[in-house]
């Protein structure tokens, strides 16, 4: 059984109306068989009751004028009819041409009989005890009902297919708001809830419609939290990392005792450290909730520029960070500003926390028309096999750094959202050490 | 310098006073929009730190009336949100820089540096000044290539007069860049420290136009 629903009702029509068409054609066969059986005999009788008096005018005048009309009269009706005429004796005094020359039957009952392939009617002249059989072979019957039904199959079965044709049409123009709907759910993902249109659909599908509505703004709604949720929980749990992290840099600038300095300083690295983790867990969880994609194309130059000069200026020397856009340099989307921002910082801060310690930082954008942009650090050849595992959550490069070795993990995530691919190398590319990450937006987005 | 610091997380704004002070500038902490609207109503401030989640208000929303209003005070975006859409409102609603939360004390030492230069109309943080070589980026001074340490108050004064090099600054306008609201400013304070620096970078450096203020004498060249 086909799958599809149009392909079962087109099925189930066709072959259930061809069926009631067949039905139809056998019962009106049926009924003209009877009739015409009926037809028949009438015609049968009434040449009996025809050539009887002839018969026996032409027996007893022995007159050849009789038996002449006689042919004539039974050639003239058709070639399946025939007749004997027998005396009181039983013998046959005459016979048409292609009656057989012993008797139908031997005792023949008045009336209508079948023998064999014969229809015979026999009667009786009560004054000269003459009998007449007329027959008509049965053949001639089935033909006549057989051409009958014919004239009535051929224009059925070549309706067949005309049929079928227009059940299609009318099931596919049924069809059309089922399509139309399943195909607007298709299009409904993490990224795009708009609201399904109901007003327009027939009574059959709204509740489909409004059930799939409910259930996406739900979802929306749902989403919204979780991200809504991701976005604030950054802001309540930076305000207070940056209150303690402020307080003990002041603590650090105002004691003088170097024994609780160097303390004070540990303390200090372990709030970084922390903010930093807690940074890394507020991307994950904005890339968890699907900020990546954008629903239009978003130029991206503008965001690579300001996390370029945001990551410079948190470095103690911002002139390591070379930052080169290709001549005619384009970056286009369908990508979260947020997300492509927090792809290209968390490149640069790989590069800064495991590239050689004051190391040059390339960043080049591409003109390729993919969107392509590279992050290139100084910095000892990773081997292939720890490069294949960075973009692991949680896993680290051969690196007494700082760093959750999440960064890349982020990165690659956001990236395969939204289409795009990242590359890790090393060495880089044209050098014999160092490392890159090379980001590839996708046109599609 | 008279910095405007509007924050309403009490650790936080503590630490950020303490820092803007312990630098030379005067402070003054408001924890409300309200009350920092009425601040800026009545002191020259020469820089804004302005959170952007207040109690009774969204911190851009001010910036915004800020700037509606004329004011061309330099404002630095302090802020727990780093949206990349976000920072573009705040930049178009007439932030000078964005910092986002937590950050480096240094760093925003840097920025507020920066900011006041820019506004000062000589972005260049290196200045000679006779024999004198100043780096106001990295609080940086030496006299024929020897250091001179200065105190934070000591630069702030220097600072002050070095923006407007030429112009009489007079001696109000030096102590409120130096004092907060409400702190005991001694009678002679300013002229506590410009005999200071007088003493440590030659009595020349800082005239004094008797009854009206001070000034620094030269062409600043780059």
């Amino acid at each position: 059984m086909p799958s599809s629903v149009t392909a079962r009702l087109i099925l189930g029509l066709t072959l259930g109306t061809t069926l009631l068409w067949c039905g139809a054609v056998a019962y009106s066969g049926y009924t003209s068989y009877r009739e015409l059986g009926e037809a028949f005999d009438r015609g049968l009788q009434e040449s009996a009751q025809h050539l009887l008096p002839l018969a026996a005018d032409s027996v007893d005048a022995g007159g050849s004028r009789a038996a002449h009309e006689i042919h004539h009269f039974i050639e003239g009706r058709n070639e399946y009819l025939s007749f004997q005429l027998r005396d009181s004796a039983g013998r046959i005094v005459m016979r048409s041409r292609d009656a057989p020359a012993t008797p139908y039957s031997q005792m023949p009952s008045p009336g209508f009989s079948t023998v064999g392939d014969y229809r015979l009617y026999t009667d009786t002249d009560k004054t000269s005890g003459l009998t007449i059989t007329v027959a008509e072979t049965t053949r001639g019957r089935a033909d006549a009902v057989f051409e009958d039904a014919e004239a009535m199959l051929w224009p059925l079965l070549a309706l067949i297919p005309l049929n079928a044709l227009v059940i299609w049409f009318a099931v596919r123009s049924a069809m059309r708001p089922v399509l139309r709907l399943s195909g607007d759910i298709a299009t409904r993902s993490g990224q795009n809830l708009a609201p399904i249109d109901v007003s327009d659909q027939p009574g059959e599908l709204r509740p489909i419609a409004e059930a799939v509505a409910k259930l996406l703004e739900r979802l929306r709604a749902a989403l919204d939290a979780e991200r809504t949720f991701a976005a604030n929980s950054a802001h309540e749990l930076r305000t207070p990392i940056a209150g303690a992290l402020a307080r003990t840099q002041r603590l650090i600038a105002e004691v003088s005792d170097p024994g609780i300095r160097s303390r004070v300083h540990e303390v200090e690295s372990t709030l970084k450290r922390l903010s930093e983790l807690a940074e890394k867990l507020m991307q994950l969880s904005r890339v968890d909730a699907g900020i990546s994609v954008a629903d239009r194309e978003v130029d991206l130059i503008p965001v690579l520029d300001m996390v370029v000069d945001d990551s410079a200026r948190r470095l103690e020397t911002p002139e390591r960070i070379h930052y080169v856009k290709a001549d005619g340099a384009k970056l286009c989307a369908h990508m979260d500003m947020d997300a492509f921002a927090m792809v290209v910082r968390n490149l640069i801060d790989n590069a800064v926390n495991h590239g050689a310690p004051g190391g040059r930082i390339d960043v080049r954008a591409g003109s390729d028309p993919d969107g392509i942009v590279c992050v290139t650090n100084e910095g000892p050849v990773v081997p292939a096999e720890a490069l294949a595992a960075l973009t692991r959550r949680f896993v680290r490069g051969q690196t007494r750094s700082a760093g959750a070795g999440l960064g890349l993990a982020i990165a690659k995530t956001i990236l395969s959202q939204t289409g795009g691919n990242l590359e890790l190398s090393s060495p880089a590319p044209g050098r014999e050490d160092g490392f890159e990450a090379r980001v590839r937006l996708s046109r599609i987005g | 310098m008279r910095v405007l610091l509007i924050e309403d997380d009490h650790v936080l704004g503590e630490a950020v006073r303490e820092h803007v002070a312990a630098s030379g500038h005067g402070v003054d902490w408001m924890k409300r929009i309200d009350y920092a609207r009425e601040a800026l109503a009545t002191v020259p401030y020469e820089l804004v730190l302005l959170d952007l989640n207040l109690p009774d208000g969204r911190g851009l929303d001010f910036l915004r009336e800020l700037r509606r209003s004329g004011s061309k005070v330099p404002v630095i975006v302090l802020t727990a949100m780093d949206q990349i859409a976000s920072r573009i409102e705040g930049l178009n609603s007439g932030a000078d820089d964005y910092l986002v939360k937590p950050f480096d004390l240094s760093e925003l030492s840097a920025r507020l540096a920066a900011v006041a230069r820019r506004y000062g109309g000589d972005p260049n943080p290196l200045l000679r000044l006779g024999n004198l070589d100043i780096d106001l980026a990295r609080r940086f001074i030496s006299i024929a290539g020897r250091s001179v340490d200065l105190t934070a108050r000591e630069w702030a004064v220097l600072e002050r007069l070095l923006r407007r090099p030429n112009a009489i600054i007079g001696k109000s306008e030096i102590e409120e860049s130096l004092y907060e609201f409400g702190a005991e400013i001694e009678s002679n304070a300013v002229e506590v420290y410009v005999s200071r620096l007088r003493k440590k970078l030659g009595h020349d450096t800082i005239k004094t136009i008797r009854g009206v203020g001070y000034k620094v004498e030269s062409k600043v060249e780059a």
